[in-house]
């Protein structure tokens, strides 16, 4: 049996197709549309993976959407009745949208399915949003039984779940309800810092290290009442999501003492502490969540899904205190994975399919689960093309990698199916040396063109995870944050704050300074040789040549545009930057032997910041 | 590499590259098509306007819409294509404007007084106010009676 999975129309559409229940393929249409979490309904992903999944023109057997459309559609209106007699400029936003597309999904996607060649199937699904996102945490996870725990933004009306899992079944237990919710109230912060919603609330995260918690006893005391069991509300007069287009109010202005910061104006202390506030009030929040979730379940296993499983610092909190034995978190946490859940949800929840799972492996395959491109048409593409190129055999492949990051090149790798979720791992990466301290501002600012403040991320292989971090086990999917390990460390000379952001950057922190945050932590990958073995083997050959099982990570893409899909675009990007080669399956290009690079106007006008 | 795999991801990318001329060559026959298309509606509309209302109307109606059509075959690119953005976007403006008149008059006249009626009859499903008292804020999803939980499941409703 074939099951398609969609998640549309808020942000990051998706799809995701099952056969008999096992993840085939799995995709966000921002990738083939290159537009940055591409809400239109996922036409490109749904195709690729039909294909991908080899159905034919009546072999689909079910579609499930992450959602229940008219329960949200109830949501929207009661905000308004709620809020009447103001919100009338989102009320004119937002309704001509839902009626001429949010409401009609069975037609959409009987358009899609139509345009794809496959004959669109009786049944058609709709689990709750935040069922999709449990069933995407809990059923992929290795865990027979466990406590599911998501929190998000909103889907219909529920902002955070508890469920309990246990082999084939899945059970929500316990909801906070709208307009409370831990996902909009981190986007609000995010929003009065200047970044962008919805995408820059990994940004927020990232900039909190480099303040103090001053503000976060007043958000306790004053802008939410939380409870013991991690339930809360806020007090809705600081925010402005409910019926105007800002996140927040005027009383939120007052309360920090000014505006929000525009957007790429200069970082202040006030938005480095109010960073580091909020993030410390999410930890507090979301470990709170956990010890509930394991009170009410009684399970020592915990899955999480939903866009604020994403904050890897609480993830990376939520393991150290141990209020369970292991957590497992889904990589395409956000609303992406919700088609993935959608699917899952229906498998088994509807269709009352079993489910036997070991206790150790997942169900996701790494987050491999989007194309691959053969040699043979990577082949084509450069020969046609007439750019330069050299083959490298399988024996060399990893070896001569190697070299190269040890020589400070940065490398774009483009090998494998690609990843499933924000996050890069190896398939669509840039790779560069993590022991080199002029990396990360080389990185930052010549070949992502992104914030200087922003710390990048190590893989490491999975044998030796404990010897970089503070952390036990593997961490395949970047979701966890843990220390590096205090003998590489180098301490904090004290005077940090006062120094300039980009000069604090700069300071090595470890023996690893690339990959190391201001307080020494970092975004760990660990990565085993079942799902990847070409990466695991060129950080293997890394290590034999350096001592260090351990590169640095980030994904294949400039600030603003969706990771690369195809290798056309990751020669793109290759072009566009100054990283030194670029790796297409087995094919390694030089940068020096390229043709000079040409295209209508400045690509950076092209694509939007985010 | 499995065949489906490779066939999958040639839906996604053809390593030969665009083909620009073929490319051009399909924009500008969607272009003729659409013209031609809107040209036929326009002369029929044309028509049926100067039977029933004015000559002089569905002359100019006529005149315009032959006027576009030999536009799109003659000159697709350089002239037709512009002149359809600028009725586009006149067209947005006056269907943007019509949509403000009528939703703001959905909002004023449904919405204010119902939304002020149910608050007055206490009737509000944002809770937005504080609970000091309460120990906790988890709704129970077997035992509540708010719209998001209770609900039986029942995957095949949108609702």
């Amino acid at each position: 049996m074939k099951i398609l999975g969609i998640s549309a129309f808020y942000h990051d559409s998706a799809a995701c197709v099952l056969d008999q229940g096992r993840i085939v393929a799995a995709a966000q249409e921002e990738r083939f549309t290159r537009i940055k979490h591409d809400h239109n309904f996922p036409l490109h992903a749904v195709r690729y993976c039909l294909a991908e999944a080899g159905v034919d023109a009546d072999g689909l057997d079910a579609v499930a959407f992450y959602d229940k459309p008219l329960l949200k559609f109830h949501r929207i209106l009661e905000t308004y009745f709620g809020m009447a007699p103001s919100g009338f400029r989102s009320f004119f936003q937002a309704l001509p949208v839902w009626m001429k597309k949010k409401i009609w999904i069975p037609v959409e996607i009987e358009k899609a399915l139509k345009a794809a060649g496959v004959e669109p199937p009786e049944k058609l699904y709709f689990p709750e949003h935040h069922e999709s996102h449990a069933a995407s945490a809990f059923y992929p996870s290795p865990y027979q039984n466990a406590a599911v725990l998501t929190v998000d933004g909103v889907g219909e009306w529920a902002t955070s779940t508890i469920s309990n899992g246990e082999g084939g079944r899945l059970e929500i237990l316990k909801e906070l309800g709208f307009p409370h919710s831990l996902g909009l109230l981190y986007s609000a912060f995010t929003y009065f810092t200047g970044f962008r919603v919805n995408s820059g609330e990994y940004k927020l995260m990232g900039l909190a290290p480099y303040g103090k918690p001053v503000y976060r006893d007043k958000i306790l005391d004053e802008m939410i009442d939380l409870k013991e069991d991690g339930s809360f509300r806020m007090k809705m007069k600081y925010f402005g999501y409910l019926d105007t287009l800002r996140m927040t109010s005027s009383p939120f202005d007052e309360f920090f003492g000014g505006p929000p910061r525009k957007a790429e104006t200069p970082l202040t202390r006030r938005e480095m502490d109010i960073a580091r506030s909020i993030q410390e009030v999410t930890e507090i929040i979301v470990l709170r969540m956990a010890r509930h979730a394991r009170t009410i379940t009684g399970h020592k296993h915990l899955c999480m899904a939903g866009g604020v499983a994403l904050n890897c610092v609480a993830n990376g909190k939520i393991l150290r205190e141990g209020i369970f034995d292991d957590i497992w978190i889904q990589p395409a946490s956000g609303d992406a994975g919700g088609a993935l859940g959608a699917a899952m949800a229906v498998w088994h929840n509807a269709l009352g399919n079993r489910r036997e799972a070991d206790d150790k492996n997942d169900a996701m395959s790494g987050a491999y689960l989007g194309p691959e491109f053969a040699d043979d048409d990577i082949a084509v593409y450069l020969e046609t093309h007439g750019y330069p190129h050299e083959k490298l055999s399988d024996e060399e492949w990893a070896p001569r990698l190697a070299q190269l990051i040890a020589d400070e090149k940065v490398i774009g790798l483009h090998q494998g199916r690609m990843e499933f979720g924000p996050r890069a791992l190896g398939g669509r990466s840039i790779v560069g040396d993590a022991r080199s301290p002029k990396m990360q501002s080389v990185m930052n600012l010549k070949i992502k063109y992104r914030e200087s403040f922003r710390p990048f991320a190590p893989t490491c292989l999975e044998e030796r995870i404990s010897d970089f971090f503070a952390i036990d086990r593997p961490s395949p999917y970047m979701l966890l944050v843990a220390p590096v390990n205090e003998e590489r460390q180098i301490a904090l000379r004290g005077d940090e704050e006062d120094l300039d952001i980009t000069e604090w950057v700069n300071r090595p922190r470890s023996d690893v300074p690339a990959i190391t945050h201001v307080d020494h932590s970092a975004r760990i990958q660990s990565v085993g040789k079942k799902y990847n073995p070409r990466y695991h083997a060129l950080i293997k050959a890394f290590e034999d040549l350096t001592g260090y099982g351990i590169v640095i990570n980030t994904s294949f893409n400039v600030r603003g545009e969706p990771i690369v899909c195809t290798p056309e675009e990751a020669y793109q990007c290759f072009m566009r930057t100054e990283m030194d080669f670029l790796v297409l399956g087995s094919y390694l290009l030089d940068k020096k032997t390229q043709p000079a690079w040409s295209e209508d106007g400045d690509w950076r006008d092209k694509i939007a910041l985010d | 590499m499995a065949s489906n795999a490779q066939n999958a991801s040639l839906t996604v990318w053809n390593p030969s590259g665009v083909d620009r001329s073929a490319r051009a060559a399909k924009k500008l026959k969607q272009i003729r098509t659409g013209a031609a298309l809107q040209g036929a509606i326009g002369l029929i509309l044309a028509l049926v306007i100067y039977l029933f209302l004015s000559k002089i109307f569905g002359v100019i109606v006529c005149s315009i819409a032959l006027l576009l059509t030999v536009l799109a075959f003659c000159a697709p690119i350089a002239v037709y294509t512009p002149i359809k953005g600028g009725l586009a976007r006149l067209s947005t403006i006056v269907g943007t404007t019509i949509s403000f008149v009528v939703l703001l008059a959905l909002y004023c006249l449904f919405f204010v007084p119902f939304g002020l009626l149910f608050r007055r009859g206490r009737r509000n499903k944002l809770s937005l106010d504080f609970a000091a008292e309460r120990s906790s804020y988890w709704i129970d999803r077997n035992a509540s009676s708010e719209p998001s939980s209770g609900k039986k499941k029942n995957y095949e409703q949108q609702f």
